[in-house]
C-alpha cells in the first residue's frame, strides 16, 4: 500500500497567485493512498525540504508527489531531497504548477485552480505505480577521444595528456592547427600566430600520451559514456610516413598543380604537399581523389589525365611511359580512336573537352620525330607458354599485357603482314604504316615473338607444342552481303576487300561515279579512298539522318570537306546492270519510325519513291561477320555467328581457350578490340596460376566525385591542322597533329580531375620508396572512455557575396587572404598585394558582417571576431606600408573581452583608419579600382570610397559535413550546423549526450583565447569522469518479460542504440534481450511491443495509463 | 452554451523538446488555453497507440502527440516512428468515426514555447468548433 | 473435385510422412456433413487418403503452425494463405527448414454452411490475383489461370466518403453486435501473443464487461495490431459468429499502408514491415 505525501509549494505568489493552494491541498487530501499534504511558501528552499524530509520520516511516507514548477528544473534537486529521508531518488513525481499551469493561464484561478488538481491527481496516481529504481556502475575506459586539431583540440588534448591519461586526437587534414596556423598575427597582442602556435603543435607531435591520427576522420562511434568505441578512418596518404623523410623530392617532379587551400587559393602547391612548412605531423601527403573521368570512360582505362600532366611539363617521353603501362597504341589510338573520354571530359562543363586524343598521338609523333631507343627485352620469369592468334589490336594488346608480365608469348598471324584490321583495314591517310610498324616493332621488343602466314587451325596442336593457354582474336574479316539483285556484278565490291587490296598495295581501278552503302566508318574509309583512285563523283547511301550515323564525326566532316555527298535516309534496292556492268543502282527514300532494339529509329521505307544513281562502282560497307572457315573446330557460337565466351572471363568452350575483340563482339572499334585483349590477359594470367577468373579481379575504377571548376578561365581547344582540301591526291595524312607548344597549351588546360595524375613520377626520385600508389584506407577501432568534439568553423566562401564584389572582382578578397598575404611564409612572400595585378593597394576597404547578423546570407547573430580582426588588419597594413589607409564599414564596433580588446579598436581608429557606420550599396569597377558606394548611417550623406582593395569580413560557420558527424555521436546541433549545449550558461561544454564535450567555434564563433578556455574546460570535465571511479548509469531502461516475449524482434528493428539482442533459451525458443549499458531509454521498443513483453522502468504502461485515467 | 463548451485535450510530449518547448511557453508567460493536460513521456517514440485510443475511449475531446522535430529526435530516430504510427492511426480512427481533426501530432522543439501556445490556441479553437464528444457516443 | 490434384497432395503427404521428412501434415478433410470441410492432422501415412481439396477448403492452415513450433510440418497452403508463411516467417515465428509447403493452387472458395454450399465466391476470392502460393515447396496441381477482379477497396472509398458521424453510427452499431468471443483473435494467424492485450492485467486495457466502448476498443487495437500485418485471409470475418464486417477494417488499413508507406504484407519475408522502418524525407498529412 502506498503512502503518498503531497507538498504543494507556492512559489511565492508565481504558482498561488494564479492557483487557490488550499482548493488544491483540499483535493488532493481526498485522493486514494494520500496520507499527508501540504503547502510550502518555497518547496525548494532549505526549510521547504526539510520540511518534505520531516513529513516522510513523520507520515511514514513512500511515495511522494510535489506540486511546483518544471521537472526539467528541479526534478534532480528534489530526489536529492527524498533520498536524504531514505526514500529512493525515483519514488517521487513532480506536478507542472507553474510552467504549465499558473504562468500560462494567470487569470483564470477558477480554471487554473481545477488543471492543478488534475495535475496533482494526475501525479499521485502516477507515482502509485512507481517502483524503486537502483542507478548501475560501469567502469570507465580512461582515454579520451578529441575530434578536431585546430587550437581547442590541441588544448584539450595537451591538458588531457599532460593529467597523465591517453589521448587519441584525430585531425582529417594532414596537419593538425586549424585556421590560426593560417593566422599572421593574433589580436590584441599582434603576437605572431606561428610563434605560440607551432610549440603546442610539436608538442602534441611528440607527446608520449597522445596519439595522432591526421588525415583520419571519425566513421562510426557506439556505446556510451566511459565505454565508447570508435571507429576512425586513416586515409591513405600513398605515402609511408615512417619513410618519409620529407626531402621534398616528389614536389620538384609533381607535374599537378593546384590551389593551395592553405594559402587560401591565392598561392599553389602540388598533387603531393605538405600544407605549411611547419606542419605536425611533418609527412607528405599526395591528394588524390578517386578517377578521373577520362580514365573512367575509356573501355580500357587508359590514364589520360597522367600523359597529360606530364605533357603539359614538357614530359613527353615520361608521358608516353604512362600510357605504355596500360596499352602500346599511342600512335594508333591517337588518330582512330573513338576517343570515349573526351565525351566525359570534366572540362567540357567549362568550354570544350581537351583534345585529349590529338595529345595522345603527339605523344607518338614525338617519339617518331625524335627517335626512341630500342626497348629493353622483358625478363621472361614464367613458364607457361602463351599462344596468341591474330595479330590485330586485341591480339597485340593481349600479347602486350601477358609478355609485360613474363609469359612467352607467340603470335600467329595468318596474313603476310602483323597488324589485322589496323593494318589492312585503315587508310593510310588516317593511320600511316609508319606509326603502326613502330608500336608493333616495340611489341616484338619487348619480347613478343610474331609469326606471320601462320594461321592457327587445330587448337590441340598448339596445345601440344606445350603452349598452355591461347588467345583467339582473329577479327571479323568477312564483309557481309545486302541480298539485294545485282549485288554479285563484277563493279560491286565489298568495303573489306576493296580496303584490304588498297592497304596491300594490290592496283584497284574503279570508275569516275562510285556509290558507297552504308554510315559506318569503313563506308567514310571507302569513300575517300575511291576518290584518292580518282573517282569523280561520289555518294554514299545510308538508310537512317546524320544524327545515327555511326562513324567518327569529324571523319564525316573532312568526307564532304573533301566533296564526297551523302544520301541520307535512302537504301538501295537493287544494282542495275547491263552487260554484266554496272550502271546504276536504284534506290529508295526511308522515314525514321519507331526505335528499335538498337534505341535507334527504325528506317522504314516510303512507297513509290525510288530513284536512280548512275554509278560505275557500287562499294557495300554494311557489315562484317566471323569466318567460320578460318577458325578451329570444336568453338561454340552465337547465334549472331560470333564466338560464345564467358562475359567476364573471355573464354570459350574449351578450357584455357580465351577471345575477344571482333571475332567475339562483332566489328566494334580499336579501343573495344584492345579492351578485350587486355581483359583475357587478365583471365588467362589467373588461369596460369590457378586462381579463380572471376572472383577478385581488379574492381571497376571509381570516378571522382566532384571537380572544382572554381576559377578556371575559359579557353578555346586546340584546333587540329589539316592538310589542305588540294592536297589531298595521295594517301598522305589528313590530321597534321600538334607541334610541341601546341600540345603543352593544350595539355595545360586539364583541370586534373583526380588531383594526383598517378603519373608516378614521384616515385622515381623518392629515395626511401616512401611513395605507394596502391596504399588503402586503413580503418581502425579504439576505446575511450570520454570525447571532446572541437571540429571548428570557417569563414563563408567571400567569393558567393557577389553584392560586394565577391567572386566578380579579383581584389575583393577575404581577410583570411588579407592575412596569408601579410605572412612571410604567405603566397606573396609578406606582401600585401592586388589579385588582379600585384600592385601595392592605397586605399583599403573593410566590410564588415559579411553573412553575420543576417539570416538570408548567413548567420543571424554576430561573429564576435570580425571587429577585431578588421583592427588588427587595418593597423597591421599600415605598418606594412605606412601610405596604406583603410575604411572600415561597420554596423557595430566592439571590441568583446573588455580588458585590452577595446582599446585595441581605438588605437586602430588612432593610427588612421577611417570608421564609418553604414551600409554598402554597390561594389563596382571604375578606372581599373573599386569603387565602393553607400550610406553613412551618422551622417546620413552617402559615400562613394574609391580603393583598391575590399577586404570582406565574412561570418564563420562549420563545415557542411560537420553534420554527419555530429549525428554519428548522437549530439544535437542547430539549423547552422553549430552544435547545441547541454545547456547555454551552465553546462557551456557538456552535450546532451554523457561523456561527450565539445569546445571552441564547432559551438559557436569564438576568438583565440576563448577557444583556448573552452578546450581546457573540455579535458576539465574528462579528467573530472576519471577521476571517478566508476559511473552510474541511468536506471530507466527497457527489460523484457520473457514469458511475453514472441521474439518478432521488431524491438530490435526500432532500437536506435542496438541496445536489443536475440537471445536464444534453453527451451529453444528466441527473445529479445536488452543491454542496459547500451539502452538510453526512449521507449521507442516499449510502443513498438505488441505482446506488451518490454516495460519501460519509470514510464511504464501501468503509469503512463494511470495518468490518462486520472484525467 | 457553445462558448462554454469546453474541449478536454490530453498532450503526449516529448522530455526533450515539446515538454521543454511548454515550459518554454510559461517561462515567457505566453498564454494558452487551459484545457490541455499534459503527460510527459520520455520521446513521442514511447506513446503507443493505445494510449490515444485509451484516450479518446474515456472521453477525451483532442489528443496531441508532439515531439522533436524530424532529424532533431534525442534518440535520433524515435519520431521518425512517431510519424509512422500516427500518420496511420490518425486515418484509422477517422474512418472509425473519430475526426482526424481530434489528433494532432506537432513538431514543436525546447525554443518554439510560442509555436506551442498557438498551437494550443488553434488546437481548442479547432475542438470547440467540432463540438462535445462524450465517451464513445459520439463522433 | 480435382481427383488428380488431390492424389498429388495425398502421394506427397505420404511420401513425406514416409521419408520421415515431416512428422505430421496439416491438410482438409471432408466434414461430417459430407459437404464442407475441415482441417486434418495426419501423422500416420495410412491416414493421407483422408485428405482432400476443393473451394470449400477455405481454413487457414498456417495459423496451426504456430501450435507446431520447432515441429517439422507439412501444410496444404492456398495462394493467399502462403502470405501468412511470409509473414511469421518475417516475424520469426516459424522456421523455414522446419515447414514443408505443399502450395495449392485456388479456384476460389465458396460461401459454406452446415450441409450446404453456395455457388457464390467469397468477396475476398473475387479480386485475389493470385495464381500460386507466393511461397511452397512442392505445387500440386500447377498453376491455376485466374481472371480476377481488380482490388479497388470500392467498399472502403465508400465508406470513407460518408460523415464521420454516420461511420461513427454504423460501427457502434456493429460493435455493439460483439459478444468479444475472440473468434477473430483465435483463426488469425497474426494474432499469437501469448497475453493479448485485452485479457492483460498490467495494465487493464480493458475492461471485461461486453460494453460498447469496450468493443470499440477491442476491434480498433485488434485491427490496428495487424496493421502492415494482415494478409488477408479473411478468416476473421468468416468466423465471427455475429457478422461484423471485419473486412472493412482489415482492408482500409491495408490500403492505407499500401498507399502511405508501399507496402504489402506477407510478399517478401525479408521486407522490413512499415512500423520496423521508416524514410527520414517521408512527409505526413499532418506535416504538410
Amino acid at each position: 500500500m502506498a503512502r503518498i505525501g503531497v507538498f504543494l509549494c507556492h512559489c511565492g505568489s508565481n504558482i498561488a497567485g494564479a492557483v487557490n493552494i488550499p482548493e488544491v491541498a483540499e483535493a488532493a487530501r481526498r485522493l486514494p493512498q494520500v496520507v499527508h499534504v501540504e503547502d510550502n511558501k518555497f518547496t525548494c528552499s532549505d526549510p521547504g525540504q526539510a520540511a518534505i524530509q520531516q513529513a516522510i520520516t513523520e507520515h511514514q511516507l513512500n511515495r511522494v508527489v510535489i506540486g511546483a514548477c518544471s521537472p526539467r528544473m528541479h526534478e534532480a534537486t528534489f530526489r536529492r531531497t527524498v533520498t536524504g529521508a531514505g526514500l529512493n531518488p525515483y519514488l517521487l513525481e513532480i506536478a507542472n504548477l507553474r510552467e504549465h499551469c499558473s504562468w500560462v493561464h494567470p487569470d483564470q484561478v477558477e480554471e487554473a485552480t481545477a488543471k492543478a488538481i488534475d495535475l496533482v491527481r494526475k501525479a499521485v496516481a502516477r507515482v502509485a505505480w512507481q517502483e524503486p529504481l537502483t542507478p548501475k556502475h560501469v567502469g570507465i575506459t580512461r582515454r579520451a577521444l578529441v575530434i578536431g586539431g585546430g587550437i581547442a583540440g590541441i588544448q584539450a588534448s595537451l591538458d588531457i595528456a599532460d593529467a597523465g591519461y591517453e589521448v587519441i586526437l584525430v585531425e582529417r587534414e594532414p596537419s593538425i592547427g586549424g585556421h590560426m596556423a593560417q593566422l599572421d598575427k593574433t589580436f590584441p597582442t599582434l603576437d605572431c600566430s606561428a610563434c605560440i602556435l607551432t610549440p603546442k603543435m610539436t608538442m602534441v607531435g611528440q607527446h608520449a600520451n597522445i596519439k595522432l591520427m591526421s588525415y583520419s576522420e571519425v566513421e562510426d562511434v557506439s556505446g556510451y559514456i566511459g565505454n565508447f568505441r570508435v571507429k576512425i578512418k586513416n586515409k591513405s596518404r600513398y605515402i609511408d610516413m615512417s619513410k618519409c623523410t620529407s626531402c621534398s623530392e616528389c614536389v620538384k617532379v609533381c607535374p599537378v598543380e593546384l590551389n593551395s587551400e592553405f594559402d587560401e587559393n591565392l598561392g599553389k602547391r602540388k598533387a603531393t604537399y605538405i600544407p605549411f612548412p611547419q606542419a605536425i605531423p611533418n609527412k607528405y601527403t599526395i591528394d588524390k581523389r578517386g578517377y578521373p573521368p577520362c580514365r573512367v570512360a575509356c573501355p580500357a582505362g587508359v590514364n589520360a589525365q597522367g600523359y597529360i600532366a606530364l605533357i603539359s611539363q614538357g614530359k613527353f617521353k615520361e608521358a608516353l611511359e604512362v600510357l605504355r603501362r596500360t596499352m602500346p597504341f599511342a600512335g594508333v589510338c591517337g588518330r582512330v580512336c573513338t576517343h570515349p573520354c573526351e565525351q566525359d571530359c570534366e572540362r567540357g562543363q567549362v568550354d570544350q573537352p581537351i583534345a585529349i586524343r590529338t595529345l595522345k598521338r603527339f605523344m607518338a609523333d614525338y617519339e617518331l620525330k625524335t627517335g626512341r631507343e630500342k626497348a629493353a627485352p622483358v625478363e621472361m620469369t614464367k613458364e607457361e607458354k602463351v599462344a596468341i592468334a591474330g595479330s590485330g589490336p586485341a591480339g597485340l594488346a593481349c600479347a602486350y599485357d601477358l609478355v609485360r608480365q613474363g609469359y612467352p608469348v607467340t603470335v600467329f598471324e595468318s596474313a603476310p603482314e602483323v597488324g589485322g584490321l589496323l593494318r589492312y583495314g585503315i587508310p593510310e591517310y588516317r593511320l600511316p604504316k609508319e606509326v603502326l610498324n613502330n608500336e608493333i616493332n616495340y611489341i616484338q621488343e619487348l619480347g613478343v615473338e610474331i609469326k606471320t602466314n601462320t594461321p592457327v587451325k587445330n587448337l590441340t596442336e598448339i596445345f601440344d607444342e606445350g603452349y598452355k593457354a591461347i588467345f583467339l582474336g582473329t577479327g571479323a574479316g568477312v564483309s557481309q552481303k545486302m541480298g539485294i539483285p545485282g549485288e554479285n556484278i563484277p563493279g560491286v565490291l565489298h568495303s573489306l576487300d576493296f580496303l584490304r587490296q588498297v592497304n596491300f598495295g594490290v592496283k584497284v581501278s574503279l570508275g569516275s561515279k562510285v556509290a558507297v552503302i552504308g554510315g559506318g566508318n569503313a563506308a567514310v574509309d571507302a569513300a575517300r579512298i575511291a576518290q584518292r583512285l580518282g573517282a569523280k563523283e561520289i555518294n554514299v547511301v545510308y538508310r537512317r539522318s546524320r544524327a545515327e550515323m555511326p562513324a567518327i564525326p569529324s571523319e564525316i566532316e573532312e568526307m564532304e570537306r573533301e566533296g564526297i555527298k551523302i544520301q541520307f535516309l535512302a537504301a538501295p534496292v537493287k544494282v542495275l546492270s547491263k552487260d554484266n556492268r554496272v550502271i546504276g543502282i536504284q534506290c529508295i527514300r526511308m522515314e525514321l519510325g519507331e526505335p528499335d532494339a538498337s534505341g535507334r529509329r527504325r528506317p522504314v521505307p516510303i512507297k513509290g519513291s525510288e530513284f536512280t544513281i548512275d554509278v560505275d562502282n557500287v562499294i557495300m560497307a554494311v557489315g562484317q561477320g566471323v569466318d567460320k572457315a578460318t577458325l578451329p573446330e570444336d568453338l561454340d557460337y552465337t547465334n549472331w555467328g560470333t564466338l560464345c565466351v564467358d562475359p567476364v572471363t573471355l573464354q570459350t568452350n574449351i578450357d584455357g581457350v580465351f577471345a575477344g575483340g571482333d571475332v567475339v563482339s562483332d566489328p566494334a572499334d580499336v579501343i573495344a578490340a584492345i579492351t578485350a585483349g587486355k581483359e583475357a590477359a587478365i583471365s588467362m594470367d589467373r588461369y596460369l596460376r590457378g586462381i579463380d577468373m572471376e572472383e577478385g579481379r581488379p574492381e571497376t575504377v571509381k570516378r571522382v566525385e566532384e571537380v572544382s571548376k572554381a576559377g578556371v578561365i575559359s579557353k578555346a581547344r586546340q584546333s587540329m591542322p589539316t592538310l589542305g582540301v588540294g592536297k589531298r591526291k595521295g594517301f598522305d595524312e589528313v590530321e597534321l597533329g600538334f607541334d610541341e607548344k601546341t600540345a603543352v597549351e593544350e595539355a595545360k588546360r586539364c583541370l586534373n580531375c583526380a588531383i594526383c595524375s598517378e603519373c608516378r613520377e614521384c616515385e622515381k626520385v623518392c629515395e626511401p620508396e616512401a611513395i605507394d600508389h596502391e596504399m588503402q584506407d586503413e580503418i581502425s577501432e579504439e576505446d575511450v572512455g570520454a570525447i571532446v568534439v572541437a571540429t571548428g568553423a570557417g569563414p563563408l566562401d567571400h567569393t558567393q557575396f557577389s553584392i560586394y564584389g565577391g567572386g566578380v572582382h579579383p581584389d575583393v578578397v577575404s581577410t583570411l587572404q588579407i592575412e596569408r598575404m601579410m605572412n612571410a611564409a604567405g603566397p606573396t612572400g609578406g606582401e600585401v598585394v592586388r589579385p588582379s595585378n600585384g600592385a601595392h593597394p592605397k586605399e583599403v576597404v573593410f566590410i564588415s558582417c559579411v553573412g553575420s547578423r543576417d539570416e538570408r546570407t548567413g548567420t543571424g547573430y554576430c561573429n564576435k571576431v570580425c571587429c577585431m580582426v578588421m583592427a588588427k588588419q587595418a593597423i597591421m597594413l599600415k605598418e606594412h606600408a605606412p601610405d596604406t589607409h583603410s575604411y572600415i564599414i561597420y554596423v557595430d564596433a566592439r571590441g568583446p573581452g573588455g580588458k585590452i580588446f577595446e582599446d585595441f579598436l581605438t588605437r586602430a581608429e588612432k593610427e588612421g583608419t577611417t570608421y564609418m557606420r553604414g551600409q554598402i550599396d554597390s561594389v563596382a569597377k571604375q578606372d581599373g579600382r573599386l569603387l565602393i558606394s553607400g550610406q553613412d548611417f551618422l551622417s546620413n550623406e552617402t559615400f562613394n570610397i574609391p580603393a583598391d582593395l575590399v577586404v570582406l569580413a565574412t561570418g564563420l560557420m562549420p563545415n557542411e559535413d560537420a553534420a554527419r558527424l555530429f549525428q554519428t555521436l548522437h549530439i544535437s546541433y542547430d539549423a547552422k550546423n553549430f552544435l547545441l549545449q547541454a545547456h547555454p550558461k551552465l553546462r557551456p561544454v557538456e552535450t546532451a549526450m554523457d561523456g561527450i564535450f565539445i569546445a571552441g567555434c564547432a559551438v559557436a564563433p569564438t576568438d583565440v583565447p576563448e577557444s583556448v578556455t573552452q578546450g581546457g574546460a573540455a579535458a576539465e570535465y574528462v579528467l573530472k569522469l576519471f577521476s571517478q571511479e566508476s559511473i552510474e548509469a541511468e536506471p530507466m531502461t527497457s527489460i523484457v518479460d520473457i514469458a511475453r516475449c514472441t521474439g518478432c524482434l521488431l524491438c530490435q528493428q526500432v532500437c536506435p542504440f542496438q541496445a536489443v539482442e536475440a537471445e536464444t533459451l534453453r527451451d529453444g525458443r528466441t527473445v529479445a534481450s536488452i543491454n542496459e549499458s547500451l539502452c538510453k531509454g526512449c521507449g521507442i521498443c516499449v510502443a513498438a511491443c505488441r505482446p506488451g513483453a518490454i516495460k519501460l522502468r519509470g514510464f511504464s504502461d501501468q503509469q503512463i495509463l494511470a495518468e490518462v485515467m486520472a484525467l | 452554451m457553445k462558448s462554454e463548451y469546453q474541449p478536454k485535450v490530453i498532450g503526449f510530449l516529448c522530455n526533450w523538446c515539446s515538454y521543454a518547448g511548454a515550459d518554454m511557453a510559461g517561462t515567457s508567460r505566453m498564454r494558452y488555453p487551459q484545457n490541455i493536460r499534459i503527460i510527459r513521456v520520455p520521446c513521442s517514440g514511447r506513446v503507443d497507440p493505445l494510449f490515444v485510443v485509451k484516450c479518446f475511449q474515456r472521453g477525451a475531446d483532442g489528443v496531441l502527440v508532439s515531439g522533436c522535430h524530424p532529424g532533431d529526435c534525442h534518440y535520433t530516430e524515435g519520431n521518425y516512428h512517431t510519424r509512422r504510427r500516427f500518420a496511420l492511426l490518425r486515418e484509422f480512427l477517422d474512418y472509425l468515426g473519430i475526426a482526424k481533426e481530434r489528433m494532432r501530432v506537432e513538431w514543436v522543439s525546447a525554443s518554439e514555447g510560442q509555436k506551442f501556445a498557438d498551437l494550443l490556441s488553434d488546437f481548442t479553437a479547432e475542438l470547440a468548433g467540432l463540438g462535445p464528444r462524450s465517451k464513445i457516443l459520439d463522433g | 473435385m480435382d481427383k488428380e490434384l488431390i492424389q498429388q497432395i495425398r502421394d506427397k503427404a505420404r511420401n513425406l510422412l514416409e521419408e520421415g521428412t515431416v512428422e505430421g501434415v496439416i491438410g482438409y478433410e471432408r466434414a461430417s456433413d459430407g459437404v464442407t470441410s475441415r482441417p486434418l492432422f495426419v501423422y500416420n501415412p495410412s491416414d493421407t487418403e483422408r485428405l482432400i481439396y476443393d473451394e470449400t477448403c477455405a481454413h487457414n492452415l498456417v495459423k496451426y503452425l504456430l501450435d507446431k513450433k520447432g515441429k517439422k510440418m507439412a501444410v496444404v497452403v492456398k495462394p493467399c494463405d502462403s502470405r501468412a508463411i511470409n509473414l511469421l516467417l518475417n516475424e520469426g515465428q516459424i522456421e523455414r527448414d522446419n515447414v514443408f509447403i505443399i502450395g495449392v493452387g485456388c479456384p476460389g472458395m465458396v460461401e459454406t454452411n452446415w450441409n450446404h454450399k453456395s455457388e457464390t465466391l467469397q468477396a475476398k476470392c473475387r479480386t485475389c490475383q493470385l495464381s500460386k502460393p507466393v511461397v511452397y515447396d512442392f505445387l500440386a496441381g500447377g498453376e491455376i489461370e485466374r481472371q480476377a477482379e481488380e482490388e479497388t477497396y470500392s467498399d472502403i472509398t465508400e465508406e470513407e466518403a460518408k460523415s464521420v458521424a454516420t461511420r461513427r453510427g454504423f460501427w457502434l452499431e456493429q460493435f455493439g453486435h460483439c459478444i468479444r468471443c475472440y473468434a477473430c483473435r483465435q483463426v488469425c494467424p497474426g494474432c499469437y501473443c501469448p497475453v493479448c492485450f485485452a485479457e492483460r492485467l498490467d495494465p487493464l486495457w480493458l475492461g471485461i464487461r461486453i460494453a460498447p466502448e469496450e468493443n470499440d476498443m477491442w476491434q480498433t487495437i485488434r485491427s490496428f495490431h495487424l496493421a502492415g500485418r494482415c494478409i488477408g485471409c479473411n478468416e476473421c470475418e468468416r468466423v465471427c459468429p455475429v457478422g461484423i464486417p471485419l473486412s472493412l477494417l482489415n482492408r482500409k488499413l491495408e490500403k492505407d499502408v499500401k498507399e502511405l508507406f508501399a507496402f504489402q504484407a506477407g510478399l517478401d519475408p525479408e521486407e522490413k514491415p512499415p512500423f520496423a522502418t521508416f524514410k527520414k524525407e517521408e512527409v505526413m498529412e499532418f506535416e504538410k
